[in-house]
């Protein structure tokens, strides 16, 4: 089962997206913010992690740099969610090398699409 | 001319090298009729000048010819000390050429010292001080302008940071409700019936609605405040518009409104930004939706402008309710619609086509209706083929701002 890291400070979406991801066959671990998900990402070593963008002690792009810089996660692909309507924050997403990028509200078909794709399990 | 008041007394320093010529000003002042002057007489400007930036004088006469300087140069040095009191110029002999250098230098006055009598000098003190006060209110006038419009500014980027925050936090709850609908719908956390699908559909739309109405109110404020950029490229207006008509293929299945999608072709490559152009035709379609029966039809063209050249027209047509003459004078009008607060006009802020004119005029292009009530609407907005005619961004701000 692949596993995915699902970093989200926001208690519903997090929750929702453990259902959604859960039922679409995923192996799903959480974090609630950004330190806690470098570490948590460094534990279980992820296919895949799906992270936040504005959380507490450190952002979505702290995750994914330290991610890529610890030799155990290098190369995770990352699939950044925002709340924000902001084009600077989609550049600096594709700069740090994020798979895909949601504006909330999510479009969970697309959303799995990125998934599947990111996984390499595209149909 | 204001008067004098009689009561006041005026604060007159005057610099002059020769004691002479120094008594004998003070002779006139002296006979100045319904004036008070308390005049210091200096023959070192250093001196002078020490004493002006401790007391700022009401007036200050200088003698042309100070040994090595001249008064142009004290004048000058009593601006650069940042003192604004006028500053009369007296001369020996009366110079064309110093007489301009003077006036250059900002002087209110020049006199020749030959010639000064009281008469003469209450009338020089008089406009001197009279000039001095309008300019004194004139940078007064400024200085509060420049402070308005920085506290506008900072006003603005609190309103600006205001909305950000304020979309961010009610997106993230919608997002939760809207993942738990869809959840639900999909039958994820087991199977429902016709009515419980139904229900959450509706949920699931007006959580939609609503995130289209915070988007709105962002672009809203970007728009206002200059900070909507267009991205540019050459794309596929045709493809562009039957893929927005495909996303209203649902709506037109519901409501069985017959949808036509009428592309001219060859048409040439448009330089527009994808995402903006799409929320356009979007926003034009989900309108013609909203206003058309049962059985309507709804029609999307895109063609060469017939009437403008070097421009492209894309049209979303109905034959719904149509929009009155009255209406239509002020539909693109920001936040008419909310103002109205009309049952013809039908829900939403009445931000939507405000925001589409504000996009077409930012691709340098203009968004039009024509209407008739009963018979339908056409809203109709023009792209220039080449993006040398795409309005400067001042320009935009300034038809946004206003």
């Amino acid at each position: 089962m692949k596993k995915i890291l699902l970093v989200e400070d926001d208690d519903n979406i997090l929750m929702a997206l453990t259902v959604r991801l859960r039922a679409a066959g995923y192996d799903v671990s959480v974090a609630q913010d950004g330190f806690s998900g470098v570490q948590q990402a460094c534990r279980i070593k992820p296919d895949l992690i799906i992270s936040d963008i504005s959380m507490p002690a450190g952002d979505g792009f702290s995750v994914a740099e330290r991610v890529n810089t610890a030799v155990s996660t290098v190369g995770t692909p990352i699939i950044f969610l925002t709340a924000m309507k902001d084009p600077d924050l989609y550049e600096r997403a594709i700069q740090v090398g994020a798979v895909g990028f949601f504006e909330k509200p999510l479009d969970s078909a697309r959303l799995l699409l990125a998934v599947r794709e990111a996984l390499g399990e595209s149909a | 001319m204001t008067p004098i008041p009689s009561d006041e007394t005026i604060t007159v320093v005057a610099i002059d090298d020769d004691p002479g010529d120094l008594e004998i000003l003070q002779r006139h002042f002296e006979d100045l009729e319904g004036m008070r002057v308390d005049l210091h007489c200096h023959s070192e400007p250093a001196e002078a000048l020490a004493e002006m930036l401790a007391h700022e004088p009401d007036c200050v006469f200088i003698d042309y010819l100070l040994g090595a300087a001249t008064g142009v140069d004290i004048a000058n040095s009593i601006r650069q000390n940042g003192l604004h009191c006028p500053v009369i110029i007296m001369s020996g002999q009366g110079s064309e050429k110093a007489a301009v250098a003077t006036l250059h230098a900002g002087a209110a006055d020049y006199m020749i010292k030959d010639k000064i009598t009281p008469q003469g000098l209450k009338r020089a003190l008089a406009n001197a001080l009279e000039k001095s006060r309008l300019e004194r209110s004139v940078r007064e006038h400024q200085r509060r302008q420049e402070k308005a419009v920085l506290d506008l500014t900072r006003r603005n980027q609190e309103v600006q940071r205001f909305y950000h925050t304020l979309s961010h936090e009610l997106k993230t709850p919608l997002a939760a409700a809207r993942e738990f609908a869809s959840i639900l719908l999909d039958g994820i956390s087991g199977p429902l019936n016709a009515d419980q699908s139904q229900y959450l559909g509706i949920v699931k739309d007006c959580c939609d609605q609503m995130t289209t109405q915070i988007n709105d109110l962002l672009d809203v404020t970007r728009l206002e405040t200059g900070k909507l950029v267009v991205d540019i490229h050459p794309e596929d207006l045709g493809g562009l518009a039957r893929q927005v008509v495909r996303t209203f293929e649902s709506n037109a299945a519901e409501k069985s409104i017959r949808m036509r999608c009428e592309i001219e072709d060859d048409l040439p490559m448009v330089p527009l930004d994808r995402v903006r152009v799409t929320q356009v035709v979007s926003n034009l379609m989900s309108n013609a939706f909203k206003f058309t029966a049962e059985c309507g039809w709804v029609v999307v063209t895109a063609r060469i402008s017939p009437d403008e050249p070097g421009f492209v027209e894309v049209s979303v047509a109905d034959n719904g309710r149509g929009i009155s003459p009255d209406h239509q004078a002020h539909i693109f009008e920001r936040l008419y619609q909310a103002e109205k607060n009309d049952f013809y006009l039908k829900g939403g802020m009445g931000l939507g086509l405000n925001i589409c004119r504000d996009l077409v005029q930012l691709h340098g292009g203009t968004l039009s209706v024509s209407s008739e009530v009963g018979r339908g609407s056409t809203f109709t907005f023009t792209l220039p083929l080449e993006r040398a005619s795409i309005a400067s961004p001042s320009a935009n701000q300034l038809e946004t701002t206003r």
